[in-house]
């Protein structure tokens, strides 16, 4: 395997379709050899990222740079990039060999240098006996593969995935993400990867570009998002979590002091200005929560009685009702015999400070 | 269903069936009648008909016409309707319906009165009748039966083959060659047949643009003027032999594709 990879950059780029706007003023830098996730909800433009990367779409506004050169007019033929498509797009009237030789061909490879180089994909996607067999005579994985082996077939300087595993079921998408992720380690190669689901993002990326509404949203790598999100919609949008409403009562550099409940605690916030009096959401992720069927040393604890309790397999949830008896839900991921601990109606919980991270809205 | 209504159905049916393929029976029946005039009953038969028909070089030459006619009307009209139903397909432009319909009415105009057009306009551009005429005759016939065809071909395509293609190295005239006409062949083959047996087929336009040398329809007409001979018969059932045959060998290609 061949290894060249390219750095991606764009600058400023929007794109409008008529009156909607699809991308907004999106500034992206994507690290050579790195395995970068755009992530957001379906309509968050992600997508049309992807292909104003490929060439399919010309940016309305701005500019599109891979290493440094600008690539904002060259058409996808031209760009050293290639493109895994949601429904794979293989040639329907070619062998698989053929597929993958495609973009060989069209780049002047000799009979030789292209059919070894196939033989080579063939045997490093597991693909070898499927040859001479026709798209409609694979199964969804082997596809799949036919597809990624024809992209990296000319040795692209970045390969751009839109939503590669959206047709697979779900056990196979498990075992897909992470041969992805291994050829991508294999091949070194620049990754951008498009996907709406949060859990795939986490399992296979550097780093993860949030997007929302044609927007960055945030980004960072998987467990700086998870940990830090600088948002509600990330915070939500990744992972499980549990938001809890607040008055910001006090500040000191990145820590929060608020009041929830009656309760004086204290969180951090990654972003934006908070200031005492202002109204915030606080984001705390289910395995955060400590609780116990005794009252905890100190004054941590916060005392709750138990409304219901709610097996959901890797967690538990619990609505509680806390001080005022407004009942509120929280989920805590603890395992069964953990949960069942905790037989009286009453509880305490504890909210760590370093768990705590203050949203501004 | 009932038991009755199942038994009433097949009645029905094969009722349709005998209706469609009696005549047609009738017709192939009656070229091995030895006498000289077509009816019922039938005493004696004979093959002389038929070796009449394949010893008779006018008859030959009159098929081999007919043939080279409905090829060239067809390969133009392939050619043109193809191109056609690319600009019309995927593309948005202004009066896109228009000119869409523009295509589509040779299709639906009576033959008459597009023969009738088609002869004052070959006039009108000294094109003197004969092959030439009748070849742009049929081909203006069969084009909107080739974009229908096509069109309906091409919006099953989905638009990331061409993407795919473009993004490993075509530009659009290879990807034209190499992924979208590949894609196409089905439906090219299939408008390409039916074009042929338009062609075959067609009388009127033939009739009206044609010059000393006539068509199979045409010849067959001039011959029932002069008595029915059993040899007409034998003719059409050559004819329809043919038809048959490419009829069959279209099927089995769209089958294998």
């Amino acid at each position: 395997m061949k290894n060249s990879s390219a750095s991606v950059q764009l600058a400023n780029v929007s794109k409008h379709f008529g009156s909607t706007v699809a991308v907004d003023n999106l500034d992206l830098n994507v690290e050579p050899g790195e395995f970068c996730t755009l992530l957001g909800p379906s309509g968050c433009g992600k997508s049309t990222t992807l292909r104003i990367l490929g060439g399919f779409e010309s940016p309305t506004k701005g500019q599109v740079f891979l290493d440094s050169e600008n690539v904002t007019k060259t058409p996808p033929n031209l760009r050293d990039v290639n493109m895994v498509f949601q429904d794979y797009a293989l040639f329907p009237h070619m062998t698989a060999g053929n597929n993958i030789a495609f973009g060989l061909e069209l780049k002047g490879k000799s009979k030789a240098e292209t059919a070894e180089r196939v033989e080579e994909l063939l045997k490093f996607m597991q693909l070898e006996g499927f040859k001479d067999r026709k798209p409609d005579e694979l199964s969804g994985g082997q596809r799949q593969r036919v597809a990624l082996a024809r992209s990296l077939a000319p040795d692209p300087k970045v390969l751009l995935l839109d939503e590669p595993l959206g047709a697979l079921d779900a056990k196979l998408r498990k075992q897909v993400q992470i041969e992805l992720k291994d050829i991508q380690k294999h091949t070194g190669k620049t990754f951008v990867f498009v996907t709406h689901d949060q859990e795939e993002a986490l399992t296979i990326s550097d780093r993860i570009v949030v997007m929302k509404e044609g927007r960055l949203e945030q980004s960072g790598t998987p467990k700086e998002l998870y940990s830090k999100p600088e948002s509600c919609f990330v915070a939500e949008f990744i992972g499980e979590t549990n938001m809890l409403s607040c008055v910001i009562k006090d500040t000191e550099n990145e820590q929060v002091f608020f009041e929830w409940h009656g309760h004086k605690l204290c969180g951090e916030c990654w972003s934006g200005k908070p200031e005492a009096g202002q109204k915030a959401s606080v984001s705390i992720r289910p395995e955060n929560i400590h609780c116990s069927s005794t009252k905890p040393r100190g004054n941590m604890g916060i005392e709750a009685r138990v409304i219901q309790r709610i097996f959901k397999g890797s967690y538990t949830t619990f609505q509680l009702a806390v001080g005022d008896d407004q009942i509120i839900e929280l989920k805590v991921s603890m395992d069964g015999s953990r949960a069942d601990s905790i037989v009286d109606d009453k509880l305490w919980f504890t909210l760590e400070s370093s768990f705590l991270s203050v949203l501004l809205r | 269903m009932t038991r009755n209504t199942r038994i009433l159905m097949s009645i029905l049916y094969w009722a349709f069936v005998i209706y469609l393929f009696v005549p047609l029976t009738m017709m192939v029946l009656m070229g091995f009648k030895d006498s000289k005039f077509i009816g019922f009953p039938i005493r004696s038969w004979t093959l002389n008909w038929y070796t009449l028909v394949f010893q008779d070089m006018e008859v030959l030459s009159i098929f081999g016409y007919s043939m080279i006619i409905a090829l060239s009307s067809t390969a133009i009209a392939l050619i043109i309707g193809t191109w056609a139903a690319i600009l019309l397909g995927p593309t948005k432009f202004r009066g896109k319906l228009i000119v869409f319909a523009l295509v589509c009415l040779p299709a639906v105009i009576p033959g008459i009165i597009s023969a009738i057009a088609l002869r004052i306009f070959a006039e009108t551009i000294n094109l003197s009748p004969g092959t030439l005429a009748i070849i742009l005759a049929h081909t203006i016939h069969n084009v909107p039966f080739v974009v229908l065809v096509v069109i309906a071909r091409l919006n099953t395509q989905p638009n990331s083959h061409i993407d795919a293609a473009k993004d490993l190295g075509a530009d659009n005239l290879i990807a034209f060659y190499r992924v979208t006409l590949p894609y196409l062949k089905p439906a090219l083959i299939g408008a390409g047949i039916f074009c042929m047996l338009i062609s075959f087929d067609d009388f009127v336009r033939s009739f009206f643009l044609g010059g000393y040398e006539p068509t199979l329809p045409v010849y067959i007409f001039s011959q029932l003027r002069t008595g029915m001979s059993p040899m007409i018969n034998a003719i059409s059932a050559v004819a329809l032999l043919i038809t048959v045959i490419f009829g069959l060998m279209a099927e089995r290609i769209i089958r294998r594709n």
